[in-house]
């Protein structure tokens, strides 16, 4: 799939953001906005996550694994529950606990490309 | 005898007269001379009678003479043979040290021949390292004490030598009787097994003080020694540990094992190696490598057991492991911030040279927040110091200008860095357009934090002597940092004529347990 073609999967996804760093947040807002998605959050705590998924509509969701001392994986089981698609982003090199915890989850490391952010958000779209 | 002449003689001499008187005279002679004829043949008789009973007798004692010396004779025989077969050299000596006799061993160790028999022992050279011979000699023969000694000869063999007296069968003293009895194995013996005596000692003694646990338990049974290592390390005494069933004492746990598993391979193999636990007299757990080696002794078997506390360094290269895992994803989600920055400051950039300055700038004040962290291993960072580091490009020509106060706040590792970015943005505001922009104009930074739980931190940024401010007209990436860089964070700006009062509030958090704070 060419960045274009990802690009149009997420024109007009609304497209989850749980990241509580500013500045990372900031960038993946700035790849979703250039795809033409839009951006539900950032969310920064696990409670904010959870109210934005019930409130909203959401095609798919990014999730930062790590969460301040928690993770991200009741956002996931949540996600799941409503059948809405998702992928994990994490700065840890072994994702063999993301792998274990939820299996078939795809994972992106940090530091990241935007087209693959975004190849990865459209192929779970698909 | 002498009696038979004189009747011959006297027979002659009456020839010429015989007449019948005469003639009677005669038979009246005769019959004496008969009567003593029979007389002495009778005592003839008894004499030869006697001679024949003494030859008898002497017979008889010949013939026991005869035997004597044939005993003698075989005796004599024996003791020849004997001296001949023995191997311990013996010296005759007598009274005057002279050579009487000896045995063939001897001439191994003095130069002496049957020629010699006879000379002085004093004469006689000899091989033995033994130069009080002779005056030993002449002590057993004056005080009849017999005396001992282990002597050595010059070819390095060792001789049990004993001097007595030498008695002769009616109890006079004759001389001296020396003997000297080989014992150069028995001394090499002697020697191999002190030697390995020692050396078994002086191991038993290493064992026993060795910082190494090393203790043997019975196959069957419990514990039969139990060095000082084992001591130091387990808690128990010597005392406390023999006769207890090891497996028992130490609560042996075999990882993914079993101790029965553990003692079949041991009965299969006749050793183990591997790691498993032990449990301290005090409860502590321990990481232990161990070494067992089954040996079968005097009809039973026993396990050498020698041990080593691994417990640290497990846990140490568990800690590194999990640092390694820590500063891997730390790397990786700073150089995540850092792409983050780049593309930001590049998307709110006019010309290139402004991206290069502003993202060196930011990039400056990540290092310098993340410089803080690795000095406090990564627990925190001291405010003061976080807000010195990040307004000092400024001040450098007027140290006076910035004023930075408040009580002792460590910054929790996950709040340094975005604070720091957040102090460098308002540094570089107030350089651009506030009161770090002319000469007069002054910083002060103050805080302070609340005794409620959490404890909240309220920092103060009031900009002073500058020129007039106002609210920007657009919020860039810089004012998004600033007011949304910590998402914990609230943040008030005044835009006032006299300048910009900033004010952040932010509960501070307990530290991490860890001690790693939490940068994704």
């Amino acid at each position: 799939m060419t960045y274009a073609e990802a690009a149009r999967a997420l024109n007009g996804a609304r497209i989850l953001v749980v990241e509580d760093d500013f500045l990372i947040s900031t960038e993946i807002d700035s790849i979703l906005a250039g795809a033409g998605a839009m951006v539900v959050g950032p969310c920064r705590t696990l409670a904010q996550a959870e109210r934005l998924i019930e409130a909203n509509h959401i095609s798919a969701a990014i999730l930062d694994f790590r969460l301040g001392h928690d993770t991200t994986l009741p956002v996931a089981a949540q996600l799941h529950r409503h059948g809405i698609p998702f992928v994990f982003f994490t700065g840890q090199m072994n994702t063999r606990q993301i792998e274990s915890a939820c299996p078939g989850a795809k994972v992106i490391t940090k530091p990241f490309q935007s087209r693959t952010i975004v190849a990865a958000l459209a192929d779970v779209l698909h | 005898m002498a009696d038979n002449d004189t009747a011959e003689q006297e027979s002659n001499d009456k020839k010429p007269v015989i007449g019948a008187s005469a003639g009677d005279e005669t038979v009246q002679r005769l019959r004496t001379v008969r009567e003593e004829s029979d007389a002495a043949n009778e005592e003839l008789r008894a004499a030869n009678e006697e001679l024949q009973s003494i030859n008898e007798e002497l017979q008889t004692v010949n013939s026991e003479l005869k035997l004597k010396l044939e005993a003698v004779s075989r005796a004599h025989s024996d003791l020849r043979n004997l001296v001949a077969a023995t191997d311990i050299g013996t010296l005759f000596l007598d009274s005057g040290l002279r050579i009487k006799r000896f045995t063939d061993r001897m001439t191994d160790l003095f130069s002496i021949t049957t020629a010699d028999e006879g000379r002085s022992i004093t004469d006689i050279s000899h091989q033995l390292e033994y130069h009080d011979l002779v005056k030993d000699a002449r002590a057993v023969l004056a005080n009849l004490t017999p005396i001992r000694h282990e002597v050595r000869s010059r070819a390095d063999r060792w001789y049990d030598m004993r001097m007595r007296p030498y008695r002769t069968a009616d109890d006079k003293i004759d001389g001296v009787v020396i003997t000297f009895v080989d014992i150069s194995e028995r001394r090499q013996v002697d020697e191999a097994l002190r030697v390995s005596e020692e050396n078994l000692s002086q191991g038993q003694r290493l064992v026993e003080l060795s910082r190494d646990p090393i203790f043997i338990w019975d196959f069957d049974d419990g514990i039969v020694f139990w060095n000082r290592g084992s001591e130091e390390l387990y808690g128990y005494s010597s005392a406390e540990a023999v006769g207890r069933r090891k497996d028992q004492l130490l609560a042996t746990q075999i990882p993914g094992s079993s101790f029965a598993e553990l003692r079949a391979k041991l009965l299969a193999d006749g050793s183990y190696s591997g790691e498993v636990r032990h449990r301290t007299k005090n409860g502590r757990e321990l990481t232990i490598e161990t070494r067992i080696v089954l040996k079968t002794m005097a009809g039973k078997r026993l396990a050498l057991e020698s041990t080593r506390d691994v417990t640290e360094r497990k846990q140490w290269e568990r800690r590194q492991q999990l640092l390694l895992g820590e500063l891997a994803h730390r790397v990786r989600n700073t150089l995540a911030v850092v792409q983050a920055i780049a593309h930001q400051s590049l998307r709110t950039s006019k010309s290139s040279e402004q991206f290069v300055q502003r993202f060196d700038g930011r990039l400056a004040a990540l290092a310098s927040a993340h410089t803080l962290l690795v000095n406090s291993d990564w627990e925190g960072a001291d405010l003061a110091t976080l807000a010195r580091s990040q307004l000092e490009p400024y001040t450098s020509d007027n140290p006076g200008r910035v004023q930075i106060g408040g009580e002792p706040v460590t910054m929790p590792a996950d709040l340094a860095t975005p604070f720091g970015l957040i102090l460098h943005e308002l540094a570089t505001n107030a350089a651009k357009h506030g009161s770090l922009s002319c000469p007069k104009g002054s910083v002060t930074v103050e805080w302070t934090v609340t005794r409620n739980d959490p404890r909240v931190l309220k920092v103060v940024w009031h900009e002073q002597g500058g020129p007039p401010v106002q609210q920007p007209v657009t919020s860039g990436f810089g004012s998004a940092l600033i007011e949304n860089g910590i998402s914990s964070a609230t943040v008030r700006r005044e835009f006032k004529r006299s300048g910009l009062i900033c004010t952040i509030e932010l509960p501070l958090s307990k530290p991490a347990e860890n001690g790693g704070g939490d940068i994704r």
